[in-house]
């Protein structure tokens, strides 16, 4: 007989996602261009932050792996946390500092509770958590105030006030765009926005670069590697919540939240598509996803307000982690008694 | 050409190739021919022949001596060389006759017969079914007279026949049904009257049911009620369990028992041949494709054909083969030696490329869900197996593992690899024979 050197295994033979490893790499990959930019706005402190974090989470892993003998599982996940708490933590913390913080926040929030599918919070969440409750003066602070709001009469003029400085092609830019697709539905788009949407100001890595953080969760959705449920759910449910009722406290006009700034400031869209589908932290049916996703709509919009948060974003997805274990109790439940809840 | 299958409870969709297919009628035949023992679940049957002995094509070479167990004809007229131990196409090891092709033909090349079956009495048919060797490959391979007799004489029989591919990756049973659908009717026919049956249930997927007229339905079925009966498009729709229960649910409604044969459409030729042509079960049609074949064909193969010949008549590797699948990329098993023989079970060769070839490295759970959201049972697969792991056999495992189905959407969705339904499988055949699961 010939034997030949053919892989015995069982069906099935065609598999509609790619492998852990391969996910982690997809996702890991979708950040190379945030940090390309970071290194041709040469932000070199935010790059440092990046490297020192990702010591610091490879570290923990190391740290938990090695005195326990257990098997290290290599799926990179670790390493794509580092990266993660990098950009989410100020350009210009000190090294040591966020090497100890992502170190800490990775051991606590990750290894300790088991590693890859089985941690309660987001281990990225806690490592900015951590680093900010340590230091706050280290954050930037709230862009948007309330008296700015009141001032101007909208989110977005009020984060002006501070020191905005729009990018060069921005007015050519919002101007094509308003003589051309935005014509038709006969929205008029004001100066600005592109300059949010490309590279919006704030000292922290990840708020910047919105454009390629959409372009990314369509490359992200696509492959399946994430889920799209939670942030769509949650982007939904914090945009309505910022249209309908962001302003009425300040200048008492219900429905006139500008959703597009709170879209494109405080990371809302990096946190949507990077840290809330964590699939270790989420529900596993589709009804607990969406409960999970508009839970942290509402709880985005009680933290953040109308956008501008340096960490409302972060404190969120720490708070909604902490209440899906309850949803996803209830799901359980429901799927012993129903059977159909999935 | 990429086809696409939606599971029956998620949006999401199995890719995979599928090129035109052709009959080409008869394969080379072997010069040597592996002859399987066993061709079905039951025992292996007991060789009739020594080596050294010439056989005839046709002629009994293993004769099924339990109830289980199937008659086994020499495939090609020839010597019987030894008895061999040989990998099958179903992943374990078996004997195996080996006979070198050699002498004239009887079935081969002769006008086929065309048998009156419909004057003859029922237990002569179950008589010439079970020396042909007939299996039904509806579910595993099992024999078919044995459940033929038990609902005949449990009384107010059905038999459902369903009329696509289980795993759709298969494709061979929408070929058949596109190509030979009068021999797969009337074999189903000349199946209902074997047991007896009073309702026989034509199960399709199609849009709409594109097979002969209700009045010639009549005339084939004669006094059984015919109800053509459509499943889902989608995937699992045509499991066992999924297919049993559109059928029970249909007799409870009309108040008569659920004393029910299946069988797919493989079966249901095999019993034209065997009563119609009055041929054993010496060759099966079968589907060759796959990224890394020459030529995808559809053939018919003699049984004991190692599958190293078929390939080669199909064009051979066009690029470096990963895996070789028999029986569907959804269900099926890898095979890993060249000279595993073409069974009566064989339904479908794949022959799939390196890059084709799905990465299987275990990982932990990653909590994704997606088992628990594809479960056409309703089941909970990632608990079901941890309950495995930990042993608590609460009721609710045991009740879970019972539902399950085997379809296999649970792994074919799971980012971890993890093989879930082999492991509820497993658990539930512990649990089968009297052992905690």
């Amino acid at each position: 007989m010939k034997k030949t050197g053919w892989i015995v295994s069982p069906a099935p033979f065609i598999l509609t996602r790619p492998p852990v490893l391969k996910m982690t790499l997809i996702i890991a990959c979708t950040l190379i261009p945030q940090l390309c930019m970071l290194a041709f706005a040469r932000d070199y402190a935010a790059l440092l932050t990046v490297a020192s974090t990702l010591s610091g989470s490879v570290l923990a892993e190391a740290a938990y792996t090695l005195p326990t003998k257990r098997r290290a599982v290599f799926d990179a996940s670790a390493l794509l946390a580092g990266v993660l708490a990098g950009l989410l933590l100020p350009s210009g913390m000190n090294p040591a500092i966020s090497l100890i913080v992502s170190f800490v926040g990775i051991l606590i929030g990750r290894n300790l509770f088991g590693g890859t599918g089985a941690f309660w919070m987001n281990p990225v969440a806690i490592t900015v958590a951590i680093a900010y409750i340590g230091n706050s003066a280290l954050f930037p602070a709230q862009v948007v105030t309330g008296e700015g709001i009141k001032t101007v009469g909208d989110a977005f003029g009020a984060f002006k006030l501070e020191n905005f400085a729009q990018i060069p092609n921005d007015q050519a830019v919002t101007g094509a765009a308003n003589m051309g697709f935005l014509r038709l539905f006969g929205i008029k788009l004001p100066e600005g926005y592109v300059t949010l949407f490309w590279n919006a100001p704030s000292a922290i890595p990840a708020f910047r670069y919105n454009a390629i953080t959409l372009a990314a969760s369509i490359v992200l959705i696509a492959t399946n590697v994430i889920d799209w449920i939670v942030p769509l759910a949650y982007l939904a449910t914090y945009g309505l919540s910022v249209y309908c009722f962001s302003l009425m406290p300040i200048t008492g006009a219900p429905a006139s939240g500008d959703v597009l700034f709170a879209f494109l400031t405080g990371g809302t869209l990096f946190i949507a598509f990077y840290l809330l589908p964590e699939y270790s932290t989420n529900p596993r049916t589709r009804v607990g996803k969406v409960i999970s996703g508009i839970l942290a709509g509402i709880l985005a919009f009680c933290v953040a307000g109308p956008g501008g948060s340096p960490v409302g974003g972060v404190f969120t997805v720490i708070v909604v982690n902490a209440i899906n274990p309850i949803i996803e109790y209830l799901e359980n439940r429901f799927i012993a008694s129903a059977g159909d809840f999935a | 050409m990429m086809r696409f299958v939606r599971f029956s409870r998620s949006f999401e969709s199995i890719a995979y190739e599928a090129p035109e297919l052709s009959f080409v009628g008869n394969a080379f035949l072997p010069s040597k021919a592996f002859v399987p023992l066993q061709q079905n679940d039951g025992k292996p049957s007991m060789p009739v022949v020594t080596p050294g002995e010439r056989v005839r094509e046709g002629q009994l070479i293993a004769r099924g001596g339990q109830p289980e167990s199937v008659h086994v004809h020499a495939p090609v007229p020839g010597v019987v060389k030894e008895f061999a131990t040989i990998p099958l196409p179903n992943g374990k090891m078996g004997k195996a006759a080996v006979i070198e092709l050699s002498g004239s033909f009887d079935i081969l090349g002769r006008k086929c017969e065309h048998f009156p079956w419909k004057s003859v009495p029922e237990s002569e048919i179950l008589r010439v079914l079970e020396e042909k060797g007939v299996i039904n490959t509806f579910d595993a391979p099992k024999a078919l007279v044995p459940d033929l007799r038990k609902a005949k004489k449990i009384g107010k029989a059905a038999l459902a026949i369903r009329l696509f591919d289980a795993d759709p990756t298969c494709q061979l049973e929408a070929a058949l049904m596109d190509k030979k659908r009068d021999m797969v009717l009337e074999g189903a026919a000349i199946l209902a009257a074997a047991c007896d049956a009073m309702e026989v249930f034509l199960i399709h997927n199609e849009k709409k049911w594109s097979g002969i007229s209700e009045k010639s339905l009549e005339e084939l079925f004669q006094k059984r009620t015919c109800r053509i009966r459509r499943a889902s498009a989608r995937y699992p729709s045509g499991s066992e369990g999924l297919i049993r229960s559109l059928v029970v649910a249909e007799r409870n409604k009309a108040e008569i028992n659920s004393n029910c044969v299946y069988v797919d459409t493989v079966t249901a030729l095999s019993a034209y041949d065997a009563i119609v042509t009055n041929q054993p079960v010496v060759c099966r049609t079968i589907v060759v494709t796959g990224t890394a074949l020459g030529r995808p064909e559809i053939l018919t193969v003699r049984i004991g054909t190692p599958i190293g010949d078929v390939i080669e008549e199909c064009g051979g590797f066009k690029s470096p083969p990963g895996r070789i699948v028999v029986n569907g990329l959804l269900s099926g098993t890898a095979v890993y030696d060249l000279d595993t023989p073409v069974t009566k079970y064989t339904k479908s060769l794949h022959i799939m490329d390196t890059d084709a070839c799905p990465d299987y490295a275990v990982t932990p759970c990653v909590h994704c869900g997606r088992c628990l959201q594809v479960c056409p049972a309703k089941i909970d697969p990632q608990r079901v197996v941890k309950g495995i792991d930990k042993a608590k056999h609460t009721p609710q495992l045991i009740e879970s593992l019972k539902k399950c189905q085997y379809c296999g959407c649970c792994a074919i969705v799971c980012p971890s690899r993890i093989p879930l339904h082999h492991r509820i499988r497993e658990a539930c055949n512990r649990l089968t024979k009297g052992n905690a699961p």
